[in-house]
């Protein structure tokens, strides 16, 4: 890929990849590490993603890169307890807000991006393409390989799930 | 007698309250959970939390990459197309020509090793077929001389030179015994005789 070509794709992708990236990781710091490894291998890919399926190409890579580090995650819970409230690590000195603070303006924005946490990758995946990144059925089934009719289903059954644990929680606080 | 439609149904509403909020209901269906939702306070409050989920998950922000991710990627695509331009900077022109001297000077010689080889796999080819023709007729010498030498042992001259040799003293004796007429001899030493 040619250098002007490849800084033209990092302005017009990166934040799609980033923002894909940080609400389906909810992390900022890994967020950055998978938006750096594809932007990293569209240059090694040497200019092979027709430009019309590049941003397409870029969420099926930044998608896969992510299930990797939830992956990681998993077998890592396993071996050490996660910790909170710890402080960031070095590598990562001043992290990018997370979706839950940048959605902090309204309470039921943060409440969202934690319940968005709860769900499944793949319900997580279509719910961020479909309404945070506006993306159509087709592009959806394009970057997830999943058919038309299931990204429809499974968008609205993760709807509704968002819903009922929005409403457990609103109900949790009323109570409390 | 016109029938009228049925009401439906709490978990038919339900099911059909995401389908609506994205405008994909065939309108008479529409209608219809429209007119439940008027009717029915429960199924509108749902009707209104997923309106209102929709809002809110369509006004989350898209977020930018800190510009440290971008200048990290740029310095390593900086530092990889340097390293590339050095590659084909140590391999200029006189160099790939030169190469490319070796690569056809290489396969000529592969070709000229490749008729040799071809040649000398012909003529082993040929000098295999000469020897099993030449077995072959030494095989049917063989046989010819072994067939010779059986006619000749047992049908005309070995056992009828043995026989007359061993005749000849018997002659002798019954010529000696009977001193009359010569003893008459078998068709084989009769035919050696006119022979």
């Amino acid at each position: 890929m040619e250098r002007n070509r490849f800084d033209s794709a990092v302005a017009r992708h990166s934040r799609r990849v980033f923002t894909f990236a940080s609400y389906l990781l909810g992390d900022p710091g890994e967020a950055e590490d998978v938006t750096q490894e594809v932007l990293i291998r569209l240059w090694r890919s040497g200019g092979e993603v027709e430009p019309d399926r590049l941003g397409a190409w870029l969420l099926t890579v930044t998608r896969n890169a992510c299930t990797d580090v939830l992956r990681r995650r998993r077998r890592s819970a396993e071996v050490i307890p996660i910790r909170h409230e710890t402080q960031p690590p070095k590598d990562h000195p001043s992290p990018a807000p997370s979706p839950e603070r940048m959605a902090a303006g309204s309470q039921l924005g943060r409440e969202i991006a934690h319940a968005l946490s709860e769900l499944s990758e793949t319900s997580r995946s279509v719910v961020i393409l479909r309404e945070i990144q506006g993306l159509s059925y087709r592009e959806i089934s394009e970057i997830t390989k999943i058919h038309i009719d299931t990204v429809r289903v499974i968008l609205h059954r993760a709807r509704r799930r968002l819903r009922d644990s929005l409403k457990e929680v609103q109900t949790h606080v009323v109570n409390a | 007698m016109s029938s009228t439609p049925e009401p439906m149904r709490c978990d038919e509403a339900l099911d059909l309250i995401e389908p609506l909020l994205d405008n994909e209901l065939d309108p008479s269906v529409a209608e219809d959970l429209r007119r439940h939702l008027d009717a029915c306070p429960s199924c509108a409050d749902e009707a209104e939390a997923g309106r209102q989920l929709v809002d809110e998950l369509r006004s989350l922000p898209e977020l930018d990459p800190p510009r440290r991710v971008v200048e990290r990627v740029r310095g390593t695509v900086d530092r990889e197309s340097a390293q590339r331009r050095d590659r084909t900077g140590r391999f200029n022109r006189p160099g790939r020509l030169a190469a490319a001297a070796v690569l056809v000077l290489a396969l000529g010689a592969a070709a000229i090793g490749r008729q040799h080889v071809a040649r000398a796999d012909a003529e082993a080819r040929r000098a295999a077929a000469d020897l099993t023709c030449a077995l072959v007729r030494l095989n049917d010498i063989t046989q010819r001389a072994n067939r010779a030498i059986q006619t000749e042992v047992i049908d005309h001259r070995v056992v009828p030179v043995a026989a007359r040799g061993l005749a000849r003293p018997f002659q002798r004796i019954s010529n000696g015994i009977s001193k009359g007429e010569p003893p008459a001899t078998s068709p084989e030493v009769r035919n050696e005789g006119n022979s």
